[in-house]
């Protein structure tokens, strides 16, 4: 009875393929904007994903996210270095500074300075004669990711940085940011000169763990032994990605769209199905008559939909693959598919072809027979 | 020994009501109807249209459950059979034949002829292997491939056909089966029914207000409102003299 049941499927082509086109635009509006979403959150951490050596943040307490910044001692980092479990510890200054580019507008900069000796906190594409460069009189590294507005900037241009001489020694490629606002990377020393001046200057302590330590353990010992606070490299990326989850709106509004796309699906692929099992209902009735059961009935039914789930399903999927094969965490347009995202889509799907069927096997399981005879 | 006690008994009605609404609307379908119908013989239930006929074809085919009054086939009282029961007992024994012939559009003549057996859980080739048999016996070997679509009126009740008896039922309940077809096509399928009825010692119930199939029947049960006025006996003739 299966290959019945999949014959009268495909033998309303008309129905069939309007079946398939509602569950597959609702998979691929659920993947494609979730791919989006989640490629924008992504982006408002990945100042921290950028440093994979740092397993550990060292940071002011009242730090909640990335962009909460407030300084801390400079001996914060011989404090943090002499705790158990830390390998080593480099400083990180994260300030930001306004920079007259080489047309004479202005635009506001995030000014990274890292160590010396190290470099740790430049973007890990970032070549070793680019590195070395900031290490040269004037010279920052210009962030080649930031908005189109300033892809003109080149090696060799001419800035301002709050009123001070920079030198472009080079132009490299980060991660993309979440605003898209410019990045100059310098020398820790030199990033103090280009930030106005406060009594402390150190925005980050940057820890390693020794290996056999457990990371989170490590940074509870830090914030006993140093009162500044501590997070483990992926406890401060969620804890940034949920603050701007919780305080802007593009949660909502994802979801809204993404709702809207499973309403309609929905609505096509229940509509048309209820539609097509109706117009059956003549040939359930002859079966019933001719003394099928009702799990096979039931049978035919859930087969029928989730045949046609399972295509619509892998078509959107193709669909959001093809749409994202051109797209990057770094592109333009964040996008980011994860295996949760299919997953999720699945489920969406599998519960919009379950919610079709079951009004359909009703329609079928009360349908009398006799109606066959007249 | 008679033929008629060589037959064994596949149909037994005692009193059997059937009403249907309530209140002003209520209408009696059925007002104590007695009828018995045997292996080996096509009894033919004639009457004018709303007189009870379908109503009671359904009851015997278990498809409706009587108010009042007692129904046997094959010597199970229906009355004790419910739900699943009451369909099993349909795919193990009775075979239909349609006015609408009702086959499945999508499907081809062999694959709707093999669909009881499909019911019956028998694997597709085989089914499909018996189905084409079928299709030759009832004079359609050519036209296994097509759709319904494809054949004609008379062809597509051939099907029909072989898809009520592919199953080897012992009753087989047909609904004006010649309604939708021209003199001499109807009178062909006449011939298959009875065929069917005297060759393999089957019971054919055939409903009917055509009087052109009158002379295919063992037996014509002539009903009006709701109960049989009279059951005549006649000579079966054969194809050839009812053509004449």
């Amino acid at each position: 009875m299966n290959s019945i049941a999949l014959r009268m499927l495909l033998g309303d082509t008309t129905k069939f393929l309007a079946l398939v086109f509602g569950l597959t635009f609702s998979t691929t509006l659920v993947i494609q904007q979730g791919s989006i979403f989640t490629g924008i959150l992504r982006r408002a951490g990945v100042a921290i994903e950028s440093i994979p050596q740092a397993d550990i943040w060292v940071m002011h307490p009242a730090s909640t996210h990335y962009d909460a910044r407030r300084p801390i001692e400079d001996t914060a980092l011989q404090r943090v270095q002499g705790v158990e479990g830390v390998e080593w510890a480099q400083r990180l200054f994260v300030g930001a500074g306004s920079a007259q580019l080489p047309d004479g507008s202005f635009t506001p900069v995030q000014i990274i300075g890292v160590e010396r000796d190290s470099k740790l906190g430049l973007p890990e594409k970032t070549d070793p004669a680019q590195a070395a460069q900031i290490e040269t009189q004037d010279a920052v590294l210009w962030d080649g990711m930031s908005m189109a507005a300033y892809q003109h900037i080149q090696t060799g241009d001419v800035l301002q940085i709050n009123d001070l001489r920079a030198r472009i020694g080079g132009v490299v490629q980060g991660a993309r940011s979440f605003t898209g606002m410019p990045a100059v990377y310098t020398t820790y020393e030199r990033a103090l000169e280009f930030a106005p001046g406060e009594r402390k200057r150190l925005t980050y302590v940057l820890a390693h763990v020794r290996p056999g330590y457990n990371h989170r353990d490590v940074a509870r010992s830090i914030e006993a032994a140093t009162g500044l606070g501590a997070k483990t490299a992926s406890d401060f990326f969620w804890s940034t990605v949920f603050f701007f989850m919780r305080n802007t709106g593009i949660a909502l509004n994802f979801a809204v769209t993404i709702s809207l796309g499973l309403i309609v699906g929905i609505a096509v692929a229940g509509q048309t199905f209820y539609t097509f099992t109706n117009e059956n209902i003549k040939h359930f009735a002859s079966l019933k008559a001719m003394g099928i059961g009702r799990q096979s009935l039931v049978r035919m039914v859930l087969l029928q939909a989730l045949v046609v789930g399972l295509i619509g399903w892998g078509l959107g999927c193709g669909i959001a693959a093809v749409f994202g094969a051109n797209m990057s965490p770094d592109s333009v347009l964040a996008f980011l598919l994860t295996p949760h995202l299919l997953l999720i889509s699945g489920v969406t799907t599998l519960a919009t072809v379950l919610g079709a069927a079951a009004l359909s096997i009703r329609r079928v399981l009360h349908v009398e027979p006799a109606m066959v005879f007249k | 020994m008679t033929t008629d006690e060589t037959r064994g008994c596949a149909v037994q009605l005692q009193a059997v009501c059937k009403t249907f609404g309530a209140g002003a609307s209520r209408v009696t379908a059925l007002n104590g109807v007695h009828l018995n119908a045997q292996l080996g013989e096509m009894l033919l239930l004639a009457g004018p249209s709303g007189c009870g006929k379908t109503t009671l074809l359904c009851l015997i085919a278990g498809l409706l459950i009587p108010d009042a009054g007692g129904i046997n086939v094959l010597g199970k009282s229906l009355g004790h059979l419910t739900g699943e029961r009451i369909s099993d007992f349909r795919r193990e024994n009775i075979g239909f034949v349609f006015q609408q012939f009702n086959l499945i559009s999508v499907l081809s003549a062999t694959e709707n002829a093999a669909i009881p057996l499909l019911i019956n859980g028998i694997p597709r080739k085989l089914a499909h292997r018996r189905a084409e048999e079928m299709l030759d016996e009832v004079g359609l070997s050519h036209r296994r491939k097509a759709l319904p679509a494809a054949l004609s009126g008379g062809e597509q009740q051939r099907v029909a056909i072989a898809r009520a008896l592919i199953a080897e039922p012992k009753l087989v309940i047909c609904d004006e089966p010649t309604a939708s077809l021209d003199g001499e096509t109807g009178a062909k399928i006449m011939a298959l029914l009875r065929n069917a009825a005297h060759r393999t010692s089957r019971c054919v119930i055939v409903v009917t207000h055509d009087s052109r199939v009158f002379p295919y029947g063992d037996r014509i049960a002539h009903m009006s409102d709701g109960r049989i006025d009279n059951v005549k006996h006649q000579r079966a003739v054969t194809h050839a003299e009812a053509a004449a």
